[in-house]
């Protein structure tokens, strides 16, 4: 729920592809704790602008997160100040095991020790998704849609995120699959993380968004409120 | 038997050096998808560099061998700094395979243009580190650098392994050879790791060049021959696995050595690339490599 | 030359590759489909290859009269021989992107084998010509149908290796005359002296190389050329759309070997001996460096490139003493720069003037016929 303060605030925010403007200027803010959804037809520039956001592609505008500019290019900085994206299509390490995969999350906290010290660190996270215990040591790339979608959010999770971004969590996944996510996502709504969800389908975004924001043809449209 | 003893220790000896190029170049490629051609003109030139330096120049052997890593180090890292920071991170110019092999080939060519205009078409062999005559044991005879580098192979391939198996930096490694973006997201720079892995990679098969080199000789030509087979030898470890790609240059290496004791001293080279050739073509799953394209 | 309209503005994904795969897909049709007989018939009246084919030969039959059996005339017939030998490769590593690194072998089956036709076996010129394309043809068959199997990295690999073992068995060979290679092979076509037998030999070579650069423009300006490219872009794309992979790849290691042995047969014609520097690893090096920084895709370019380059390594002393040096700098230029080589920045460069002539051309055009009365305003008017 949402408590005020605000926790994302994207100013003026473009991206380009060399000549091509995928996102001509987006602002907007998410308060601490919100759940906020940004729906829109594909093509029209939310997954650029929530790369933008998390640091992966260069962008103009400003990202502050709770008040702390962002430097412009760059996803250290992000990671390191909370706010990890789920990307789209997932990219885990297809070599790796599971549990590689999901202790690769806590890096940027983690990167001097040794492996079996970090996954000590992060092995709490699995309690999320216990389908995940006896998968740990199969390689990701062998997992199934879904499997694979729970690993990533395991492993952005690893990272102990304060804003947590998600790129289209259920592209590809069945639809028994993707109430699965969503119902996690619906717990997370609950706990004060705060959450920027890119998501193509509307009616899953209002199961748990407290806000829904349209972005079309790279601009966002005039915000709608929409009960949670 | 003896025959067959010197032979595997000579075997050894060189497979030694095949393995360690092996080891590097299957590392490297683990975190970056590139291969690194020039890793036997970066042996080719801490041989020679330091054999410059020591004999020629008068260096002290400790400082001209620190002297000389550490220009290696300079040149691995400008060359990243300068070509391959644009051509991966940036994302300018080729891509795909070719950039697989024609970036760190272009590398090579300059490495050994620059290395005949400074030094000449002379052979030069740094000193020994570990002088002396050849060990002995009953019949078995092997030359004591030879002992050096069979015993720095396996012991960095060992701390290469034990890196990318133990430590989440190693796995941070392998990550970003997995997925740039995956690894991005996680905070890991892939750019840096690259850049790291190649500059030790670079200075650890220098070394090797100047350990090995009293008991073989470099000129500025004998880098590709070598790093070719220590490609073969990193295939045969799936282009990953650093510890198998050591075990398998000293199987080439023995091979070498056993084709040339037993078959034919003039044509062993011939007959171990005709069989790696003929491995390579008729058993590309021996590579790692399926029907699916690498 | 239109910039997008204002308003179309939309995400790329940067992760699927859509663009060129997605024209191919548009236009490789399956065979036998209604598609792909309306490409075979537009195909069919395209003039270019017997039209570059024609011009190569003319225009470079032209420059080496001129050059009248000069040292830069042989130089010049050295470079048409690398130019066969890169036609070829801009087929197989530029269209397709089959990575073979075996060109300077089969350049060596081509000059020795006429070497060892004319000298031990008395055949001619002409005869060895041809017993050496049907050999080259045979074993790149024999050798292809195993070595095409491979995936990518694994022939590049392999055929990395082959150079190596091949120049020492010519080495050692003392049939194919060691290190000193084999001496007296015959010129193609003999004229009363030395200049002219050379300009006569030269002619032929041009018109050999018209030939190849004829079949690789046919084949790339044809539904195997879109075929090639989907291969290689994305090969499962290509099997979806139908492609049958392995006889093409096949087919382009044939073409490629095949003119690597012509390309051979030149050289050897040309300077009159066959050496093993021609099987070398330094040969298959100079004709990569020959490939990349003229362009890859280019077939003009890839004469050019032979030639220039050939002329280049042997005529000042500091190019071919720091050769090494200098070619692994451009190599890098080129990778980093413009990587279809000179002939692609002069593409860009050209594209854009032709895009701004054809403009006002355009806007020219249209002016004249409303002043003389045309268009729909000029009618509505009245």
């Amino acid at each position: 729920m949402s408590s005020g303060a605000a926790a994302l605030e994207v100013e003026n925010v473009s991206v380009s592809y060399g000549k091509f403007v995928a996102v001509e200027s987006v602002t907007f803010s998410v308060g601490a704790g919100e759940c906020v959804a940004v729906i829109g037809p594909n093509g029209h520039g939310k997954s650029s602008m929530v790369t933008a956001v998390a640091g992966l592609v260069r962008r103009g505008g400003t990202v502050r997160v709770f008040g702390q500019t962002l430097p412009a290019g760059g996803s250290r900085a992000a990671v390191q100040a909370g706010l990890v994206l789920v990307p789209e299509r997932r990219h885990l390490y297809p070599a790796l095991t599971t549990r590689d995969n999901i202790m690769l999350g806590s890096y940027s906290r983690t990167r001097r020790l040794r492996a079996r010290q970090a996954w000590d660190d992060v092995a709490g996270v699995i309690d999320m998704f216990p389908e995940l215990a006896r998968l740990l040591d199969q390689k990701a790339g062998t997992l199934s849609g879904g499997q694979q979608q729970m690993v990533a959010l395991a492993r952005a999770m690893a990272a102990q995120p304060k804003i947590l971004l998600l790129d289209e969590p259920c592209l590809g996944l069945a639809e028994a699959v993707a109430r699965r996510v969503y119902d996690w996502l619906g717990s997370m709504t609950a706990t004060d993380m705060t959450i920027l969800l890119v998501e193509e389908n509307p009616a899953h975004a209002v199961l748990v968004a407290d806000r829904v924001v349209r972005m079309y043809k790279g601009l966002v449209e005039r915000p709608e409120g929409s009960a949670a | 038997m003896s025959q067959f003893l010197n032979l595997l220790a000579a075997g050894l000896t060189s497979g030694a050096i095949y393995g360690i190029f092996g080891a590097c170049l299957a590392v490297w490629f683990r975190v970056c998808n590139v291969l690194n051609l020039a890793v036997g003109d970066f042996a080719m030139l801490g041989a020679i560099g330091t054999a410059r330096l020591v004999q020629t120049d008068h260096l002290p052997f400790a400082a001209g061998i620190v002297v000389d890593l550490a220009a290696i180090g300079l040149i691995a890292w400008i060359f990243d700094r300068l070509v391959l920071h644009f051509a991966l991170d940036r994302g300018a110019g080729a891509h795909g395979i070719v950039s697989v092999f024609f970036y760190t080939f272009g590398l090579s060519l300059i490495l050994e243009g620059a290395a005949k205009a400074i030094f000449g078409t002379d052979v030069y062999a740094a000193p020994a580190i570990w002088s002396g005559p050849a060990l002995a044991i009953a019949d078995f005879h092997v030359q004591r650098a030879g002992v050096l580098v069979i015993a720095l192979a396996i012991a960095s391939g060992l701390a290469l392994w034990a890196y990318l198996r133990f430590t989440v930096s190693g796995r941070a490694a392998s990550a970003c050879g997995e997925s740039v973006l995956g690894s991005r997201i996680v905070g890991i720079d892939s750019g840096l790791f690259r850049r790291r892995i190649f500059i030790v990679t670079a200075v650890l098969a220098a070394l090797f060049g100047i350990v090995e080199s009293p008991l073989t000789g470099f000129t500025y030509l004998s880098g590709p021959t070598i790093s070719l087979i220590g490609v073969v030898a990193a295939g045969f470890a799936a282009f990953r696995r650093p510890g198998r790609a050591v075990v398998a240059g000293l199987a080439i290496g023995v091979a070498e050595a056993m084709l040339g004791g037993y078959v034919s001293t003039t044509y062993n080279d011939v007959l171990l690339y005709a069989v790696l050739f003929g491995i390579i073509i008729l058993r590309p799953e021996v590579l790692g490599l399926g029907a699916e394209p690498a | 030359m239109s910039e997008p309209a204002a308003t179309d503005r939309g995400t790329i994904d940067p992760s699927a590759a859509t663009g060129p795969a997605g024209a191919a897909a548009a236009a490789a049709s399956p065979a036998g489909s209604p598609g792909a007989a309306a490409a075979r018939r537009v195909r069919r009246h395209d003039p270019v290859p017997l039209a570059a084919a024609v011009g190569i030969t003319v225009v470079g039959g032209l420059i080496l009269a001129a050059m009248n059996g000069s040292y830069l005339g042989l130089t010049v017939t050295t470079g048409v021989g690398y130019a066969v030998v890169t036609v070829g490769m801009v087929l197989q590593l530029g269209y397709a992107k089959q990575l073979a690194f075996s060109q300077s072998v089969f350049m060596g089956v081509g000059a020795y084998g006429v070497g060892v036709l004319e000298t031990k076996y008395g055949f001619s010129s002409f005869e060895s010509l041809l017993a050496v394309i049907a050999l080259a043809a045979v074993a790149s068959l024999l050798i292809g149908a195993v070595v095409t199997r491979a995936p990518g990295l694994a022939l590049a690999l392999a055929t990395l290796l082959l150079p190596l073992f091949i120049y020492q068995l010519a080495t050692y060979s003392s049939y194919l005359g060691s290190f000193s290679g084999i001496d007296g092979v015959l010129p193609f076509w003999s004229g009363p002296d030395y200049e002219s037998t050379l300009v006569r030999t030269g002619l032929i070579s041009v018109l050999l190389l018209g030939l190849a650069a004829g079949l690789v423009l046919r084949v790339m300006r044809s539904g195997v050329g879109l075929q090639l490219m989907a291969m290689a872009e994305d090969e499962r794309l290509g099997e979806s759309l139908g492609v049958s992979l392995r006889q093409r790849r096949l087919e382009v290691f044939v073409v490629g070997s095949v003119l690597a042995a012509v390309g051979g047969a030149v050289l050897a014609s040309a300077q009159g001996l066959v050496t093993p520097d021609v099987l070398s690893e330094s040969a298959q090096i100079t004709l990569l460096l020959m490939l990349f920084v003229a362009g890859r895709k280019s077939v003009v370019g890839a004469i050019l490139g032979a030639i220039v380059i050939e002329y280049l390594t042997t005529s000042t002393s500091f190019i071919s003493t720091n050769l090494g040096i200098i070619e692994g700098i451009v190599l890098l230029i080129v990778l980093l720069v413009e990587p279809d080589g000179v002939a692609g920045a002069v593409d860009r460069l050209l594209g854009r003037r032709t895009d701004r002539w054809a403009a006002s051309l355009r806007s020219w055009g249209t002016d004249r016929f409303r002043a003389r009365g045309g268009g729909n305003d000029a009618r509505n008017a009245a």
